[in-house]
């Protein structure tokens, strides 16, 4: 691969990993709603396109599919989990990731089991010239699509609400807002992002299995969201940024040096030192939430 | 008809009675305090009214109508807004925001509404900021309008809740001790306020502080181990015999 096609590989995963953080920053950043199973929506929508797409329907519709089936699949979950305190919100979710993955792996007559799906169509493959710089243009769309509309959201009404909930979420009750329909709704738009961002990975690869969506893709986006800065919109496009160059960076790092480690190993090193690092001395991250002020 | 009535109310914790057949009465333009030692049942029961917890037996009567065992967020809607006895703000957000998220806004607070409504919203948001303006000049706050609420120190914390209960356009307030480590003079204004909003709403204030309910108050009930024992105007309540025994163990 030339250094041009290297990096704009490195850039269309950046746009897929940032709309995916963009996804955790609202549920988690704004609205403090612990989603350790972000992986499984991600699943949902590369699976649902990638079903859909090879049983011959067109990509706008295989891929607003992929959104729509995670954000059912969000409320799905959102209607008895985020009634939960936070921690077990997160416990939740963690199972509900380990169970879309042993539902990938294990239900072969739909999913192909281990094996994974390939040969996934995609999307004007023939009609243009450079395939992977208009995947970057197509990439790049959609998440400044989707940070601008998360953007407006955060500073509206709606966002508001999902902050105070964040700070005290009694207090947002005693102030008469309907906070379980706020997390619902949160929760559920959240899911339907990252079912986008799960899509066009899908159609990039044109290759998906199980092993992709592992915990560890959650726990990527998780450090992404605190180094970018939680509740930033510019922020988890940022985090996106560092995380995914760090990731690109180890395996460079392995032709020119000869270290005992296996990259992928360091890399989950590393972003673990990274997310404790700025836990401890920069938590508010790389770009700091927006502070509402008038004149 | 009295704003607020409360029947017979019982709550017990395990085998604690927090409360027993507590009634009470606020009426619209009347300061009606709750004082009785700690432990005694006071917060338990603006808890209980304000629905964070059902009661086990009774009654609450909101303007004549039932709302007992309703979720706080709907009893709240309704005009019955409550501060804590800790300043809960919010305290990752700007004094202003903190206003204006507790104005009501239920048309616009949804993901649709916010993304697609964007006249009505702009709307809502110069209507909310101008009620937070003058909500922050009452109170005197405006100066801190920018600042992060969790900077502002125990005093203008107590400010601000209370200024954001007042943005949800309440008709009974009820306040968890308003001016607890507040600074003396700090607390008089407070309680100036109150007075000056007085005859739109009703309150319930829980305070232990002799010489402002004294001032303030038209209206004193004294609890002790859950049980109402003693009511009448705060002259007579607080120089009597019982709340003295109360409060001392004489």
């Amino acid at each position: 691969m030339s250094m041009l096609a290297y990096a704009v590989d490195a850039l269309i995963f950046i746009n897929i990993y940032a709309i995916l953080a963009l996804s955790l920053n609202l549920e988690a950043g704004t609205a403090r709603l612990m989603n350790f199973g972000k992986v499984a929506f991600f699943a949902i929508g590369a699976y649902t396109s990638a079903l859909l797409s090879l049983a011959g329907y067109p990509f706008p519709l295989t891929l607003a599919a992929g959104a729509l089936l995670a954000g059912v699949a969000g409320l799905g979950v959102a209607l008895p989990a985020v009634r939960l305190r936070e921690d077990y919100l997160a416990i939740a979710s963690i199972a509900f990731g380990e169970i879309i993955r042993l539902i990938l792996l294990n239900e072969r007559w739909l999913t192909n089991g281990p094996v994974g799906l390939r040969g996934i169509p995609q999307p004007l493959r023939d009609a243009v010239p450079d395939y992977q710089l208009f995947y970057l243009a197509l990439t790049t769309v959609f998440m400044v699509g989707t940070a601008a509309v998360l953007h407006i959201l955060t500073w509206s009404p709606f966002g508001r609400v999902l902050r105070a909930i964040r700070e005290d979420e009694l207090v947002a009750q005693a102030l008469g807002k309907h906070t379980f329909g706020f997390k619902a709704r949160a929760f559920a738009l959240g899911s339907g992002i990252a079912g986008l961002a799960g899509a066009l990975f899908a159609h990039y690869l044109s290759f998906i299995s199980p092993d992709m969506f592992m915990p560890t893709v959650t726990f990527a986006v998780w450090t992404m969201i605190v180094v970018g800065g939680r509740g930033s919109v510019p922020g988890a496009v940022a985090g996106a940024g560092v995380v995914v160059l760090l990731e690109r960076g180890t395996r460079v790092l392995k032709d020119y040096t000869s270290l005992g480690v296996e990259p992928s190993n360091l890399r989950m090193v590393l972003l673990g030192l990274l997310l404790i690092l700025f836990l401890l001395y920069r938590p508010q991250g790389v770009i700091r939430e927006g502070k509402y002020e008038v004149d | 008809m009295s704003l607020l009535v409360t029947e017979s109310l019982g709550k017990s914790f395990g085998g604690v009675e927090a409360l027993r057949k507590v009634s009470i009465e606020v009426e619209r333009g009347r300061i009606v305090a709750l004082i009785g030692p700690n432990g005694s049942g006071k917060s338990t029961l603006i808890n209980v009214i304000s629905g964070v917890y059902p009661p086990d037996r009774g009654r609450v009567l909101f303007e004549g109508r039932d709302i007992t065992g309703m979720p706080p967020h709907r009893i709240a809607e309704m005009g019955v807004v409550r501060t804590f006895q800790v300043p809960r703000v919010f305290r990752g957000m700007s004094v202003v925001e903190n206003l204006m998220v507790a104005a009501p806004g239920r048309e616009v607070e949804t993901v649709t509404g916010s993304l697609l409504k964007r006249r009505q919203v702009r709307g809502h948001e110069a209507e909310c900021l101008r009620r937070a303006e003058e909500v922050m000049e009452f109170l005197e706050i405006h100066h801190m309008r920018n600042e992060y609420a969790g900077s502002l120190s125990g005093g203008q914390q107590k400010l601000l809740a209370l200024a954001r209960a007042l943005m949800t356009k309440p008709k009974l307030l009820m306040l968890d001790e308003p001016v607890a480590g507040v600074a003396p003079a700090l607390a008089r204004r407070i309680f100036e306020k109150i007075l000056e909003l007085r005859s739109r709403l009703g309150f319930l204030i829980i305070e232990h502080n002799m010489d402002v309910l004294l001032d303030f108050a038209d209206y004193v009930y004294v609890m002790h181990r859950g049980e109402i024992v003693a009511r009448g105007a705060p002259e007579e309540v607080l120089s009597s015999r019982q709340v003295l025994e109360v409060y001392f163990g004489e």
